[in-house]
């Protein structure tokens, strides 16, 4: 990593500065081309910067509007999905996307799950490493309707009162779900008892219930009121809730 | 408003509701057996269906300052779930798929909703919303295969969480 980096910037140094001659490659030139080099590194923004941001708990209204997700973790969703269908049957897979010290981002697969459960591999953090968000699959086998695209389910919403990441990803096939924690939201947690936050997660997934029933009641499809109810359910609750394709960039949708 | 509709009106609205007789098969009957060397108790509960009928049972510790109550073991209702998933199992291999699906929702209902381990991402709920939808297509099998698949895992999490087991998994 070190030396690509390294063999960049020597490329762009000679960008910079090439002399139209040995005798103008002096000191002072080769200073103005690393102060016009830093210059351009620091201007180029961080692809990543909206998804940091997205994970330490915006303010609701000022959360970023689109989220861009690192390639190895993209790459782990889409294996993630792939695995998720044994023979006939359907089984949850996922893991947990986490940032090192050096911020960088690292995809850490997890253990399989059921046909309707994952449980986050949180034992992987590593020391000096920083939960960023979890991801699991949503598999519907040919038999429970094979359906693709129905993103967050009333539990993975409410688990957000307990869990330790600031995001819940959920790869649904051809589309990502993510759902984030706002200011708000985490603000409101604080101080509650265990019997609080248990009250809170029966609300949470009682507000998932009624959306995902009016939306049915209104005619919505199975898939069409599942997103429904992931919407509604983290607009009520100020959850930022973000879709799109499974390579990125996701799009806020509240 | 006529005088006939408003009469009409006004009785049913007196009218007693419908009852039902409960089926003494949902009655809560389950045997507590008394801990084995280990320590272990098993508490077995019988549920039934038409002519079919099926037993479950739960495996768990308790201290010996901890004796569970033969009246009301703990666990009671999960042994009662696991009856009825093998009854649904059995009346879906005999392709009366309605019936497994009806089962399949006693096991649900019967299993409560205290059954996850505090960190899972418990999905089963959507599951069982799809399992209505393909109810309402008229795919009967697959609902019902669905429904009990959901009760299997909600089962599987319930012995994670109480650290409990089903004693016909550990022979398997």
């Amino acid at each position: 990593m070190f030396r690509q980096w390294l063999v960049l910037c020597l490329v762009a140094l000679l960008g910079i500065a090439a002399p139209a001659n040995a005798q103008d490659c002096d000191t002072k030139s080769t200073i103005t081309a690393v102060a016009d080099l830093a210059g351009i590194l620091k201007a180029k923004p961080d692809p990543l910067a909206n998804l940091a941001t997205a994970a330490n708990s915006p303010p609701f209204a000022k959360a970023p509007k689109t989220v861009n997700l690192p390639t190895a973790f993209v790459k782990g969703g889409d294996a993630s999905w792939k695995d998720s269908f044994p023979g006939t049957t359907s089984q949850e897979q996922g893991g947990i996307l986490v940032r090192d010290s050096k911020g960088q981002y690292k995809w850490k697969r997890g253990p399989s799950g059921t046909s309707g459960s994952w449980a986050p591999n949180y034992g992987d953090l590593g020391a000096g490493e920083t939960m960023i968000a979890s991801l699991h699959t949503h598999p519907y086998s040919k038999a429970e309707g094979g359906f693709v695209g129905a993103g967050p389910s009333g539990g993975d919403i409410a688990s957000m009162v307990t869990q330790q990441e600031p995001i819940t990803i959920v790869h649904a096939g051809d589309t990502v779900f993510a759902v984030a924690a706002s200011k708000e939201f985490t603000d409101s947690l604080k101080g509650l008892t265990n019997a609080q936050l248990s009250a809170l997660f029966t609300t949470i997934d009682a507000t998932y219930d009624a959306a995902f029933n009016k939306a049915l009641a209104a005619g919505k499809g199975f898939k069409d009121a599942v997103n429904e109810a992931a919407l509604v359910t983290s607009t009520k609750h100020k959850f930022i809730f973000y879709s799109g394709p499974t390579s990125g960039p996701l799009i806020r949708r509240n | 408003m006529s005088i006939s509709l408003l009469t009409t009106l006004l009785a049913m609205l007196t009218m007693t509701p419908p009852t039902f007789a409960a089926d003494p098969a949902d009655a809560p009957q389950s045997t507590l057996s008394a801990a084995d060397a280990d320590g272990r108790w098993l508490v077995e509960a019988e549920r039934t269906f038409g002519d079919y009928s099926a037993s479950g049972a739960i495996a768990f510790s308790a201290d010996a300052s901890n004796v569970p109550d033969a009246d009301a073991p703990p666990h009671q209702h999960a042994a009662a779930a696991q009856a009825w998933l093998a009854l649904g199992r059995q009346l879906l291999t005999e392709e009366r798929a309605e019936d497994a699906l009806a089962v399949s929702r006693k096991g649900i209902d019967e299993l409560g909703d205290e059954y996850a381990p505090p960190m899972t991402r418990d999905d089963t709920k959507m599951k069982l919303y799809a399992a209505q939808d393909l109810e309402r297509q008229d795919r009967l099998s697959d609902a019902a295969s669905t429904s009990l698949n959901m009760l299997e895992v909600r089962l599987s999490l319930y012995q994670e969480r109480y650290e409990v087991s089903i004693p016909a998994d550990e022979d398997e």
